[in-house]
């Protein structure tokens, strides 16, 4: 700053008569952000696949839900955080790619891991198909829409009963647990482990990808289109960037990982049935973890699925009746004090520096 | 509505409006409007509040479709053609209050819209905030800057493509002269570049100066057109802006 303010002394000053705020350098080491990412993620996925050989199974799945959590919000925020187009059709995804993923295997038509990752692609053909006219709606009205696209769903599934078993559920098949014997070798141990928790493994995998996919799209041009359509939609058509194509490639994206991550807490919990899946709670779990560590930023969402995850458990485990009274409170004191999430927070006190690699 | 305004097209016109009527829920915006725009000159378009212009502009770049007749643009009909299409025939514009993208810097209000490689985009952008001495903003929040910086930046970003024609929504507005000032280098930067300019504004002086040719709306209609010479002597125009 200092050397700059030699030089005629800046438009702000000598034209208008007001000064903007001081703007803070980039600290010298933002460029490296994404190898630290890598180094993170390389080690974090080191741990995690070697955390179920250590863990109780309460554990393992509550590093699945977090996982799981890591991948709803972390795509909820591709269009609706750095889009802008907040949504609350995660539920509706998720609803459709249990079912899609679970009457596969349940018809014996596909193993499970081609089951789920086809889960994964209809609810992105979904989207597909119908971001074209739903994508024409905005704001409350984009809103509004998806949530009725998710009741919707819900009452299809409901009703077709004669495919889908209706109210009554699908009951999944028990993944047969190997048993470790006496003397076995280390690898022979590990792929019984992997065998024996692999919808946790599949369910890290799922969220290593949405945690790549964030970032690639967070440092990219394909992102900072989304955020000028968050900004000023009209403008950036105006400007000739192409709105329409970009949300529903967006809207694609996000729509995978509900999909599959519902595939496979399908596996996981066995049994599934329209009003659990379909539950407006998922859309919620989604939007309020976006929202607390961040919207359209890179760590926000997956900081906020991490921490909310795990207060959740906590405060659940001590106390099981003052927790939706606790969670819902401390949802609503973020969305007052900290509209834009944490890290913005931090970026606001200066903590942090307005790097889009955040 | 008479047939007098039109000239006939020559080699030169660049955007040809013709027969466009737009309403909305019963007031009529545009009727029948006819305009013929020349290539590399200054074309303006003045009127009351309320009397068409920005209706035109919104047509004329897609935002709005109109209910009937054709916009050519280079010869093509773009009347109803999305507005990122419209800008990529070369078709630039700014808006009548800034709208700029403000939750993301200067630098990046410029390159999002790019349409080569990021580099590319990137030198571009930084070579165009040099020019009116804006670089020092480039890591500032568009929303954090003063109007008039807003303003040039907004002209920066339509710059970023090189469009031949260029439409600026009442650009002078709310801008204190210093401002103007640079306002206007940029403007007369773009007319030497050989661009062709269609540009509102209420400041009649510096209308009559810059525009070598004038279009009068006033209830959605074209109630003059000529040189500012002509327009200024017409009555039609005089009764619009004082009443008779």
């Amino acid at each position: 700053m200092g050397a700059m303010q030699g030089q005629g002394s800046t438009i702000a000053e000598d034209v208008d008569g007001q000064t903007t705020a001081v703007i803070r350098p980039m600290p010298a080491w933002e460029p490296y952000l994404g190898w630290a990412y890598l180094v993170t993620l390389v080690a974090a996925v080191a741990f995690l696949t070697w955390f179920p050989s250590y863990a109780g199974a309460y554990s393992v799945t509550l590093a699945l839900i977090v996982l799981m959590t890591i991948s709803l919000s972390s795509s909820w925020n591709i269009l609706s955080g750095f889009g802008g187009y907040t949504s609350f059709g995660h539920a509706g995804f998720f609803g459709i790619g249990t079912y899609v993923g679970s009457l596969l295997i349940y018809y014996d038509k596909l193993s499970w891991i081609p089951a789920v990752i086809i889960a994964g692609l209809s609810t992105a053909l979904v989207a597909l198909v119908m971001g074209y006219p739903a994508l024409r709606l905005r704001g409350p009205y984009f809103a509004v829409a998806m949530l009725a696209f998710s009741e919707l769903f819900r009452v299809i599934v409901t009703s077709w009963s004669s495919l889908t078993l209706g109210g009554r559920g699908v009951y999944l098949p028990i993944v047969r647990l190997e048993r470790v014997e006496d003397g076995a070798s280390w690898w022979e141990s590990f792929t019984a482990q992997l065998h024996n928790n692999q919808n946790y493994y599949a369910m890290l995998i799922v969220a290593v990808l949405a945690v790549a996919l964030a970032y690639a799209i967070g440092t990219s041009s394909f992102g900072l289109k989304l955020l000028a359509i968050r900004d000023d939609e009209v403008a950036a058509q105006a400007m000739g960037i192409q709105v329409v194509r970009v949300k529903i490639v967006a809207f694609a994206l996000s729509a995978f990982f509900p999909g599959i991550a519902g595939a496979i807490y399908a596996q996981k919990v066995g049994f599934i049935q329209p009003i659990t899946v379909f539950a407006v709670i998922w859309s919620i779990r989604s939007i309020a973890t976006a929202i607390f560590g961040g919207q359209g930023t890179i760590l926000g969402p997956i900081l906020g699925a991490v921490v909310l995850t795990l207060v959740s458990e906590r405060v659940w485990e001590s106390d099981p009746n003052l927790y939706q009274v606790i969670f819902g409170g401390l949802i609503v004191l973020v969305v007052l004090f900290m509209p834009g999430g944490f890290i913005s927070l931090l970026q606001g006190w200066g903590v942090l520096p307005r790097s889009r690699r955040l | 509505m008479t047939s007098q305004t039109i000239s006939t097209p020559t080699t030169s016109t660049i955007l040809d409006v013709r027969n466009v009527s737009k309403t909305f829920g019963g007031i009529q915006a545009l009727n029948d409007v006819d305009m013929t725009i020349s290539e590399g000159i200054v074309t303006g378009v003045i009127g009351p509040n309320g009397s068409g212009k920005s209706t035109l502009f919104n047509m004329i770049t897609g935002i709005e479709s109109p209910d009937s007749g054709e916009i050519r643009f280079n010869g093509r009909d773009i009347a109803g053609l999305r507005p990122d299409l419209v800008n990529r025939l070369g078709m630039g514009r700014t808006f009548q209050l800034t709208r700029l993208f403000g939750r993301m810097t200067v630098l990046e209000n410029l390159t999002v819209v790019a349409r080569s490689g990021r580099s590319e985009a990137r030198i571009r952008a930084l070579e165009l905030l040099e020019s009116l001495d804006l670089k020092r903003l480039r890591d500032e929040y568009a929303e954090n800057l003063s109007y008039g910086q807003q303003k040039l930046v907004e002209f920066l970003r339509l710059s970023m493509n090189d469009p031949s024609m260029i439409l600026l929504d009442e650009p002078f507005a709310g801008v204190n002269p210093v401002m103007e000032q640079r306002l206007l280098e940029q403007l007369h930067a773009w007319v030497d570049a050989g661009k062709t300019i269609l540009l509102t504004d209420h400041e009649m002086a510096i209308m009559m100066e810059l525009c070598q040719d004038i279009f009068v709306l006033d209830y959605g209609e074209v109630i003059a057109h000529g040189t500012p010479a002509d327009v200024r002597r017409d009555e039609r125009v005089m009764e619009a802006y004082f009443g008779r």
